[in-house]
């Protein structure tokens, strides 16, 4: 292949030979995502600390938990895996369809909006303008910029391929290029201004399910299909009966399944039984993805033993297949009981961004560096060795932090006189303790074998002769076109579109528009009426904004729900009783107690107890993993203390 | 080209058009030549005896295409790869691997044909059974489940919070309302009846005597004791108490009456622990007797 810089310019509309397409926009995402990657996980491990050393880094705004949580999700989820993604896009497609990549320029400018875009929103996150909208947190501004990016995206993807044959394409094609177009879809229902109460919270729920299953396990499975021809040498039959049927499985089942994490939450009841039936239909698609990749790896497993690239891509296949069971767990009413609120969540994330996500796109940049970045990629077995052992300490810690206190709590809740909040929190804080440091084990030691293998593939190593042997450790060299090697079907791009735009907009109807209509979750309670109304300008406003603004969501729920664990906390949230917020702070995990009706629960509250307690978690409950919020202005630190223990219950005979 | 290939297809004892197939086939797999591999593989063939290998490694193609007519040329070349490595020691480490490997593939490879029309058994029945589960889940839980059921409790209407079944607060249970009692016991009794109620100041209680005053059935009057005392009693009730009619301060000792000290449910709890620690009265039997099951009592706030 020549990759040499005088036919960079030669980027003509017309036909050319495939062999004069230059890689230019792929190594330009490959670069810019290690990089955010890295900066990425950096922020990861100083989250991870935080949790047993809460002081580490304090006292700096951009660095507390809250601020920094959705700047290192964004970071992640944009920055490495969609801006990662999409290069592994620019390299497969055009190699899948024999065309070259149409519009080179387009996608540089692409990478340049999604960045600027990216950036931009992570630097507001900072600065504490943080929409406390779960993944959606990156100001509206800063959206449209990455929006602008995508649209360019899909225009680039959809004119490659019609520079091929668009009456046969294969899962390669069908996969990256529904992926791309989807991937702009839920960025752009995710935010779309304007949704009140519940619906944003809806909103969120459908945004991070699109995101996972529609981009993210799309685009994975796309690449391996590319990659387990290329690897093995030999055609992967990948167009079966199978192929077809998981295709559209997967588009239709994984953005239904959205509302699963909603389970006994404020939604209502109808919801739950829809996240929950179409997560276990959902189990469906990901068993037939996996058995055609196992068809296709038929008699070439003995090439997972020696090539890394194929066991990065496998372990990022089986991450992908455990992701539909987590969700179940958590969506299942009776499981939920135990882990709903618990850090199981986070276990599916992590799954989701660190294993299937990351390993997938590794294995695909293990693929490229030589022919991309001119350069082996190096630490081979280390990277797959520590980055597997990381993320099941990660996982693994996170489960295990799930299921300790969720047992914890249902106990709890039978024993006299027990509530979990304020000092009772003690007990939930201690179960956490040892969960929380395997994590840090588990993501210094993932974080330290990406570090290193990130510099490696930017020439960090490149003492004379360690090239060399990293050439002959690595994998040999691959076929160069596998067009052949993908067997096409008569699915024309007209009859793709079709249903990759069809089948989105159904989910979105029953996973966002149906809910969003329903009438109770519009009706503003007493509760909502009487504590819940934030007018302009009042303190409990200011507060409000103080809370979405240092992401006091990412640890404490305001949602009780009708079931046992939740017995001691208050009044159960009914829709309603959110109907006069916007965006609402459900929440999903509580690394904290639950703050629905902390005004009136926790005996000691009052504005300046919790004022003080902001300011030093520590002094009153030593065991508090919570950052101290010295550095809000006084101003500030009032009105938070005065949102919060406004946070109060119907009292008796109150109107 | 054709005369290597007969050099080839005689070593192997694989017919030639097979053979030329394969490679046509291999060569298209891995991008490279026809004639360049078939070289390759005549030059495999000379007496090195560690190469026998490569060959072995294309004759899966043959295999796999031409199963119907003549399904032998995969094996002989394994055979020879195997019967070749033993002379070759230095160098079988190398290429166990690739001498192997055919042999798995050849078996287990059904070829194209096979594999695009192939949809196994137990994927279709997972096809169906899977989304019937999730059907007769949602046909069986529409809505919220039973109370009771996956950890559903109700919601009391007015103070919204979460319920038992039957409406009773959550925790009202014999082990709350025993536990409120022997707090309560344990903060005030202890002085005059002592902890294990052994008695002291006051009467002892242990061994049933708590009963034999305030006999099964009949807690109301012990709830009445505890709340008026000495002092309060014989207004309302007369000189004497209990079912044996002791005499109102007849040990020397004043019961204090604990009415506005305590709360009624406190009240109500003490004499229930005194009846079940003390008296041994089973526990549903003096929550019943005590009135605790239909007061609603509330544990914790």
């Amino acid at each position: 292949m020549t990759t040499t810089a005088e036919t960079l310019e030669a980027e003509a509309p017309a036909p050319e030979p495939f062999h004069d397409h230059t890689d230019r926009a792929v190594k330009a995402h490959l670069q810019a995502s290690l990089v955010l990657f890295a900066v990425g996980l950096l922020g990861l491990v100083v989250l991870a600390v935080k949790l047993i050393e809460p002081e580490f880094l304090g006292g700096v705004a951009f660095l507390s938990y809250g601020r920094m949580q959705p700047m290192v999700t964004s970071l992640l989820l944009y920055g490495w895996l969609t801006i990662g993604l999409l290069g592994a896009v620019w390299y497969v497609v055009p190699r899948a369809t024999g065309a070259p990549l149409h519009g080179e320029r387009l996608a540089l400018v692409s990478l340049g909006l999604v960045t600027l875009g990216l950036l931009a929103g992570v630097a507001g996150i900072g600065a504490g303008l943080s929409e406390g909208r779960r993944y959606l947190e990156m100001p509206i501004w800063a959206d449209g910029i990455v929006a602008l990016g995508l649209v360019a995206a899909t225009v680039v993807v959809t004119r490659t391929v019609q520079g091929g044959d668009v009456k046969a394409l294969s899962p390669v094609q069908w996969y990256l290029v529904a992926a791309v177009h989807w991937l702009l879809f839920i960025h752009v229902v995710g935010n779309i201004p304007g949704l009140t109460g519940l619906s944003s919270m809806f909103q969120e729920s459908f945004f991070r399910a699109g995101l996972v299953g529609l981009w993210v396990g799309a685009a994975g499975v796309g690449v391996t299909y590319f990659l387990i021809p290329r690897l093995t040498g030999r055609p992967a039959f990948t167009a079966t009966q199978m192929s077809v049927l998981g295709f559209w499985s997967l588009a239709f089942l994984w953005a239904l399944t959205a509302p699963a994490e909603l389970t006994y939450g404020p939604g209502g009841d109808w919801l739950d039984t829809i996240g929950i039936i179409f997560s276990i239909c959902l189990l469906v698609a990901v068993l037939v993805i996996l058995a055609d990749i196992v068809t296709a790896m038929r008699g070439m497993w003995h090439r997972v033993g020696d090539r890394l690239t194929l066991r990065l891509l496998m372990a990022g296949a089986v991450c992908f297949a455990i992701l539909p069971l987590l969700n179940l767990i958590v969506a299942l009413r009776s499981s939920n009981t135990v882990v709903g609120y618990t850090d199981w969540g986070g276990a599916y994330e992590s799954l989701a961004v660190l294993g299937a996500g990351s390993l997938w796109l590794a294995a695909w940049v293990r693929h490229a560096a030589p022919e991309v970045l001119g350069r082996p990629s190096g630490f081979g077995s280390f990277h797959y060795v520590a980055s597997l052992t990381g993320l099941a300490l990660v996982v693994g810690s996170q489960l295990l932090a799930g299921a300790v206190t969720g047992f914890t709590w249902a106990a709890a809740a039978n024993s006299a006189k027990f509530i979990n909040a304020g000092d009772g929190w003690l007990n939930t804080a201690a179960t956490l303790e040892l969960p929380h440091a395997f994590r840090v084990t588990g993501v210094a030691v993932f974080t330290a074998a990406q570090l290193a293998w990130i510099v490696a593939s930017f020439g960090g190593i490149a003492r004379p002769g360690a090239v060399a042997a990293l050439a002959a450790q690595d994998d040999s060299p691959e076929p160069e076109v596998t067009q052949e090697l993908l067997l096409a079907r008569p699915l024309g791009l007209g009859r793709l579109r079709t249903g990759y735009v069809g089948l989105f907009a159904v989910a979105a109807l029953f996973a966002l528009v149906l809910p969003s209509l329903d009438q109770p979750q519009a009706e503003p309670t007493r509760l909502a009426d009487a504590h819940r109304y934030y007018p302009d300008g009042a303190p409990a406003t200011i507060g409000r904004q103080v809370f979405i603004a240092e992401g006091c969501v990412a640890c404490h729920t305001q949602s009780v729900r009708p079931i046992v664990t939740d017995v001691g906390l208050g009044a159960v949230s009914q829709p309603g009783d959110y109907a006069r917020e916007t965006p609402v702070q459900v929440g999903w995990v509580r690394l904290g107690p639950d703050l629905m009706h902390a005004g009136s629960r926790d005996l000691t509250s009052g504005a300046s107890f919790v004022t003080d307690h902001l300011a030093d978690p520590r002094r009153l409950r030593p065991w508090s993993i919570m950052p101290s919020y010295d550095y809000l202005s006084d101003r500030d630190l009032n009105a938070l203390g005065a949102y919060i223990a406004g946070l109060a219950s119907i009292a008796d005979g109150e109107e | 080209m054709d005369e290597l290939l007969r050099q080839v297809a005689d070593e192997t004892g694989v017919p030639a058009d097979l053979l030329s197939r394969a490679a046509a086939a291999r060569a298209k797999a891995l991008g490279v030549e026809t004639a360049e591999l078939v070289a390759s593989w005549a030059g495999a063939e000379a007496p090195p005896p560690a190469q026998p290998a490569a060959p072995a490694a294309p004759a899966e193609q043959p295999a796999a295409e031409a199963a119907p007519e003549q399904p032998q040329p995969a094996v002989p070349a394994p055979d020879q790869a195997v019967t070749a490595q033993p002379d070759t020691a230095p160098q079988v480490e190398v290429l166990e691997p690739e001498a192997t490997a055919p042999e798995a593939e050849a078996e287990v490879e059904p070829g194209p044909a096979g594999l695009l029309s192939s949809f196994p058994t137990w994927l279709a029945a997972a096809f169906i059974i899977i989304p019937s589960i999730a059907v007769l889940y949602a046909l069986l839980t529409p809505n919220a489940p039973e109370c009771g059921t996956a950890g559903q409790l109700a919601i009391d209407p007015v103070s919204g919070a979460a319920v038992n079944c039957d409406g009773t607060a959550y925790g009202v249970d014999i082990v709350n309302f025993f536990t409120i009692g022997r707090e309560v016991y344990d903060a005030r009794c202890v002085s005059c009846h002592s902890a294990d109620g052994s008695g002291g100041a006051g009467p002892a209680l242990r061994s049933g005597s708590v009963l034999t005053t305030f006999n099964a059935g009949n807690c109301i009057a012990h709830i009445d004791w505890v709340a008026l005392g000495t002092a309060g009693w014989p207004a309302e009730h007369g000189n004497t108490y209990g079912d044996n009619n002791k005499p109102v301060g007849g040990s020397g000792a004043q019961m204090p009456g604990f009415e506005g000290q305590l709360t009624p449910e406190e009240i109500q709890a003490v004499s229930l622990y005194e009846r079940v620690a003390f008296g041994g009265q089973p526990l549903p039997e003096a929550e019943v007797d005590c009135g605790a099951v239909e007061s609603g009592v509330v544990a914790a706030p």
